[in-house]
């Protein structure tokens, strides 16, 4: 009976809630309504946004912004090389020091590329909710491109789960996360094993993803481990997810009190029973949207259990967080401190003023400690007061008012609302968007500088010469937008220079060019100031010229060696050594196999060991492989010897290729019970081909080919990994000698084969190409706040006061009345440096 | 003033010398403070603390194995890297202590993880959020009390990650005198971030204005002859000598990532650190400071037992550090990794790493709270005086 009574009670309440909740989201938005729910579920909030809201109740609104949470396509497209298999990161540690040093920097370069066009993103779309829900993901599932050994392609897949994802199924979106390549490294959870399970993933998984301290325990940990192992990379296999069944504990677990042989899914399902979970993130959801305060009970349970009865719908929630009386109450009104995201895309979107250094917004935010695709850890960046410690809030200031220098007179004012800096970019003013200037526009040279300013920005002029010829000069240009040396002291690291890309319109006339010559022309007297230009490469219709590859002059008395791209005093930097920009697919003939390089994976000596099982091989894989029209991105091969039958067979696998070794796997294969599956083929090789071999005779025509191939090709491959430093490494010489006479005895059988011509093994062929894939360069042009252009800006802020002639700058920017308020019409700047403008 | 005054002011020395006078006595700091020094790039432990009576570290390193010509002897097993020579004052004084196989379990080699989890007090197993030092510190002293909770004068500020009170790095300390002050808004606030934001602000303004007054106030500079990190470590001396209240100052040499010619680097390295660390000692016996001040060292991991064939080590797991200062109790602490048991061609560590940090926040900086209480290690009785 009691229960029953309190259920009555309980239900009287939520009632209760549901009517006066309705009356309130029935009434008209006011603009601090609208500016508050563009605010907290984007970036700021931009006089259009504001005027589309404007007339609707507060229910329309919310659908309005529920409605834009998209999954598809972005304003601007992504980098290019994001859809490209993944880098060789594999084979990083047998490339030679220079060509390992130039993988790094394409890694580095195409993680700033994908920042760069993730802000552009932020700050140009229609639909910030959007990117602001990501970026939610990107800090509840923070996985850093640092702690995963650089590899940018895992971080831009992550992304892209979190963009095609992140707005469906909480349940689903977990089974991917514990999939997640990136994940999966950056937690430790790729070499899990059932001998020795790693509990980092089990042990984010319910403390940071799902339930939170106190709701769990040591055991529910351990045994999620175990259910977790086997989850983990085919680094070969284009860095994809693979289910490693021999890594995985098959043994009954106990997890939240049930037992069971559970797997990584079961684990999310069983986390998914427990109440805690959709309170969890129902109160992520609220510290993002309505307050950096914990929500008490009451509060959340209601929004909790309507997550938890839609089978955790992500829009659900989110709707019911936006249509709680919280999220509207005037108390939690600037109660959230702004992160660096927030404010900087956030001012650039609710002013219209994009700085000149628009460029380095990644830069700033790393800066004000928000550093994009890279999270301090796996709790993601702290938030609240953490953003504003003394230290921080300073940085923020002054990077507020260094808007000042973006607006010069009138510019700032708000009924000249204006993009800044297009000009000074050196971007076309045509208005198509972002292209891929190096690798698709043939008619501009982009140059990929930095600066240290003092006392004004460094100057420099680019002239391009055909031999002693001069075909074109850019005259003197400025380079706006630098690192001030004499407020913030030297950059020690040059990957945090302000770097940009800069690029020049070219005349017909000097296309035809063989040296480009930059010269930085400052400090011709050597006055000792820190003022600097930085030189990073330059581009070209598909040329590649990296200032490391260039000569240079240097005047500077006592610094004799500077780094070649680092104009520290009145020097020039000579490029003429181009390369090319993107790896253009092998077009091999139909008779000839080949591969862009060879690497080592294993030898073991065929001379040591005991017993008849004794099984010895070598293996390698081969990069960027052509055969005829058959193209892969990698191929291993193991080349074994059975000292049983003095047999030699070759083993193919299907995770050592990408995409997959065969056309067709025989029936003969082994199949293991990993996800994707796993098939293995041994073919033994024989001379004498007369009787029924099903791991050959199943094959179809094109794979006997690469089969014999592959055999054909033994002796070119032995001898091309004798320098490898593997062998050094893993002490191993001995063991590769040891296979020269098999290598031989392998030849000879190969030889006297008989095969049909259309099996018949083709040559091998050696590109010796770097495996670096440097298709990164990448120039995003000047996003448009909002997607507005400067006049529609203009129009935005007019029709806003025009209509409500009580508001100023400060109703659109602030998310409370201050102090300020009793000035009359106050000046950007002083309502940007305000404190209220680091709180929504 | 801007940051080159201020930088001229801190490393430019005055011909008169001054005696130290206090500006204002915190009532509650107890003016204790910490330089860690971190070694970035991992140190090479076994090269840096050499057990050179050990056959097998000659086996191991048959061309990186320092013979007795260049080590400075310690004890019967140990000696010393030469290039710390500078240091060797300290050690006779009995002001600098070695522990001996610091590390922690299920190791990890990357850089990057394994620095956050030096820097958080984390392990492979479990790794942790905040900076090892700045929640007990922030426990035991608001703002108000210090000048600074904690600065950096080089490197990142990954030591103090996450924390919420007044950690300053270099580049901010130097910029106060750009800050607008939004005056209009100093009056109270009923709304709690709002307050908050005021409060850091002011924090922010009178933490400026002090340590500047200070440093200004202290005419003696000092400058410690070398390069880049000379100059760090100068820094640390003036403000030290300048009585500015901050508990955790912050260094960082990098470069220690000897995968090849190691036995150049090093040498290189670690009499940068050397020649530095006695400077330290020579500036703050003048004025006093010596026996407020513990400098300690830390580094990601230490290296491969073994050589590698480009005369360099590969990252490994344990390493030697080493704590110096006026009240440290000098000698050899905890017991060198066996080079007979190594585990997959790594030393296994004979003492986790937070056993230090638990005696530096409760035996120095005698913090009511101590985070790493757990893994406090008894053979570290008596090494903080």
């Amino acid at each position: 009976m009691a229960f029953i009574r309190i259920l009555v009670a309980l239900i009287a309440i939520v009632t209760t809630n549901i009517a006066t909740a309705a009356n309130e989201l029935t009434t008209e938005l006011s603009i601090d309504d609208a500016r508050h729910l563009l605010g907290r579920t984007g970036f700021g909030a931009s006089a259009y946004q504001i005027n589309q809201l404007l007339g609707k109740s507060r229910t329309e609104a919310i659908d309005s912004i529920v409605d834009g949470l998209t999954t598809g396509k972005t304003s601007i497209p992504p980098p290019e090389w994001i859809n490209q298999p993944a880098p060789h990161h594999w084979a990083k540690n047998q490339l030679p020091k220079t060509a390992r040093r130039e993988f790094n920097e394409a890694r580095y370069a195409e993680i700033e590329a994908l920042r760069l066009w993730w802000v552009s993103e932020m700050i140009q779309t229609p639909t910030p909710q959007t990117e602001r829900l990501i970026l939610f993901w990107h800090n509840h599932f923070a996985t850093g491109f640092s702690g995963i050994k650089d590899q940018a392609i895992s971080i831009a897949r992550q992304h892209m789960t979190f963009r095609s994802m992140g707005t469906g199924n909480f349940r689903a979106l977990l089974k991917a996360i514990i999939r997640d390549p990136a994940m999966l490294d950056y937690l430790d959870n790729n070499n899990s094993r059932k001998s020795a399970p790693n509990e980092n993933l089990a042990r984010e998984l319910l403390e940071l993803f799902t339930l939170g301290e106190g709701n769990y325990t040591e055991s529910d940990i351990k045994n999620a481990a175990r259910a977790l192992t086997g989850n983990s990379i085919a680094p070969v296999s284009n860095l994809q997810y693979q289910f490693k069944a021999d890594l995985h504990d098959n043994g009954t677990k106990t997890i939240f009190g049930k037992r069971g042989n559970f797997n990584g899914d079961d684990v999310v399902d069983l986390i998914l029973t427990q109440p805690a979970a959709a309170e969890f993130l129902a109160t992520k959801f609220w510290r993002m949207l309505v307050s950096d305060s914990a929500p008490t009970e009451q509060q959340i349970k209601p929004i909790a259990r309507q997550f938890r009865t839609a089978d955790y719908d992500i829009r659900t929630l989110y709707r019911a967080v936006l249509q709680s009386d919280d999220f509207w109450a005037a108390a939690n009104r600037a109660s959230i401190v702004r992160s660096p995201v927030s404010l900087t895309v956030g001012t650039i979107r609710s002013t219209g003023i994009v700085p000149v250094s628009w460029q380095t917004l990644p830069n700033t935010m790393a800066q004000l400690g928000q550093q994009l695709f890279d999270p301090p850890n796996v709790a993601g960046w702290p938030g609240g007061r953490a953003w504003v410690t003394p230290g921080r809030l300073l940085n923020r200031l002054e990077w507020l008012n260094s808007l000042d220098n973006s607006c010069t007179g009138s510019a700032c004012d708000p009924s000249t609302m204006n993009t800044m800096g297009g000009s000074n970019t050196g971007m076309s003013g045509d208005n198509k968007r972002n292209r891929m200037v190096a690798a698709e526009s043939s008619d501009q040279l982009v140059i990929r500088m930095a600066s240290e300013e003092f006392d004004g920005p460094a100057r420099y002029k680019v002239t391009l010469l055909r031999g002693d010829i001069l075909l074109w000069t850019s005259g003197e240009q400025a380079l706006p937008g630098g690192h001030d040396t004499q407020r913030f002291g030297r950059i020690k690291n040059s990957k945090f220079l302000p770097w940009r890309n800069v690029s020049f319109q070219l005349p017909d006339h000097a296309k035809k060019f063989s040296t480009i010559e930059i010269e930085y022309l400052n400090d011709k007297n050597r006055t000792g100031v820190e003022r600097n230009l930085f030189i990073e490469w330059a581009s070209f219709n598909e040329k590649f010229y990296s200032a490391k590859q260039g000569t240079q002059t240097n005047n500077c008395p006592n610094r004799k060696n500077a780094r070649h791209g680092s104009l520290l005093c009145n020097s020039k930097l000579l490029l003429s050594k181009a390369s090319a920009v993107t790896t253009i697919p092998a077009t091999a003939h139909d008779d000839t196999l080949s591969v862009a390089q060879v690497f080592l994976r294993e030898v073991r000596d065929p001379k040591h060991g005991k017993g008849k099982k004794k099984f010895s091989y070598f293996s390698l894989t081969l990069s960027d492989v052509s055969l005829g029209d058959r193209h892969w991105h990698s191929i291993t091969t193991l080349y074994g010897y059975a000292a049983k039958n003095k047999q030699y067979s070759l083993r193919l696998n299907s995770h050592g290729c990408w995409p997959d070794c065969l056309q067709e796997w025989p029936e003969c294969s082994n199949i293991t019970g990993d996800e994707s599956a796993s098939r293995t083929l041994a073919i033994t090789l024989k001379s004498d081909r007369n009787k029924k071999y099903c791991a050959y005779d199943s094959l179809t025509t094109a794979d006997k080919k690469l089969i014999n191939t592959l055999w054909h090709s033994l002796p070119p491959l032995y001898e091309l990994i004798k320098e490898n430093p593997k062998l050094d490494r893993h002490k191993t010489q001995k063991a590769y000698s040891a296979w020269a006479p098999h290598v031989e005895k392998i030849t000879g059988i190969v030889k006297s084969m008989q095969i049909t011509p259309a099996e018949k093994p083709a040559t091998f062929e050696l590109k010796n190409k770097p495996t670096n894939q440097h298709t990164a360069l990448y120039t995003a042009e000047l996003p448009q706040p909002a997607g507005r252009n400067p006049a529609q800006l203009k129009d935005d802020f007019q029709t806003l006061f025009t209509q409500y002639p009580n508001s100023d700058l400060r109703t659109v920017l602030l998310p409370v009345a201050t102090d300020a308020q009793t000035i009359t019409n106050p000046a950007l700047q002083d309502v940007l440096t305000s404190l209220a403008f680091q709180l929504k | 003033m801007n940051r080159r005054q201020l930088l001229q002011l801190m490393s430019t020395a005055a011909l008169l010398p001054v005696m130290p006078f206090r500006l204002s006595q915190a009532t509650g700091y107890r003016d204790r403070r910490v330089i860690l020094l971190e070694l970035a790039g991992a140190n090479d432990g076994l090269n840096t603390v050499v057990p050179y009576s050990d056959e097998r570290y000659y086996e191991l390193r048959p061309t990186l194995g320092l013979k007795t010509d260049n080590l400075i002897t310690l004890d019967s097993q140990f000696a010393l890297h030469h290039a710390l020579q500078p240091v060797m004052p300290l050690w006779e004084s009995g002001e600098f202590a070695i522990v001996h196989g610091l590390g922690y379990p299920s190791p990890n080699r990357s850089h990057f993880k394994s620095i956050a989890l030096w820097e958080t007090g984390g392990d492979g197993n479990r790794a942790a959020r905040n900076g090892w030092s700045t929640h007990d510190i922030e426990h035991a002293y608001a703002s108000s009390e210090l000048d600074a909770h904690g600065i950096v004068l080089g490197g990142d500020m990954g030591v103090f990650s996450n924390a919420e009170g007044n950690w300053l790095s270099m580049s901010s300390v130097d910029q106060f005198s750009n800050l607008k002050t939004p005056a209009t808004e100093i009056a109270a606030s009923d709304n709690p971030a709002m307050a908050m934001l005021l409060e850091s602000a002011q924090v922010l303004q009178t933490s400026l204005t002090r340590i500047s007054e200070k440093i200004k106030n202290n005419r003696k500079r000092v400058r410690v002859p070398g390069g880049a990190f000379s100059q760090q470590m100068s820094h640390a001396i003036n403000i030290i000598n300048s009585e500015v209240d901050v508990p955790v100052i912050k260094l960082s040499l990098g470069g220690f990532d000897t995968h090849e010619g190691q036995l150049y680097r090093q040498h290189g390295l670690l009499k940068q650190a050397a020649v530095a660390i006695a400077a330290l000692r020579k500036e703050l016996q003048k004025t006093g400071h010596w026996d407020n001040t513990v400098i300690v060292t830390y580094s990601e991991f230490g290296r491969r037992a073994g050589e590698n064939k480009s005369a360099g080590t590969d990252h490994g797991t344990a390493a030697a550090h080493i704590i110096a200062g006026g009240q440290v109790r000098g000698g050899l602490y905890g017991e060198a990794p066996d080079l007979g048991i190594l585990h997959d061609g790594d030393l296994l560590y004979t003492m986790d790493y937070r056993a230090v940090y638990s005696r530096l926040l409760t035996d120095w900086l005698q913090l009511p709270t101590d985070r790493f209480n757990e893994y406090s290690d008894l053979r570290l009785d008596g090494l903080l005086l």
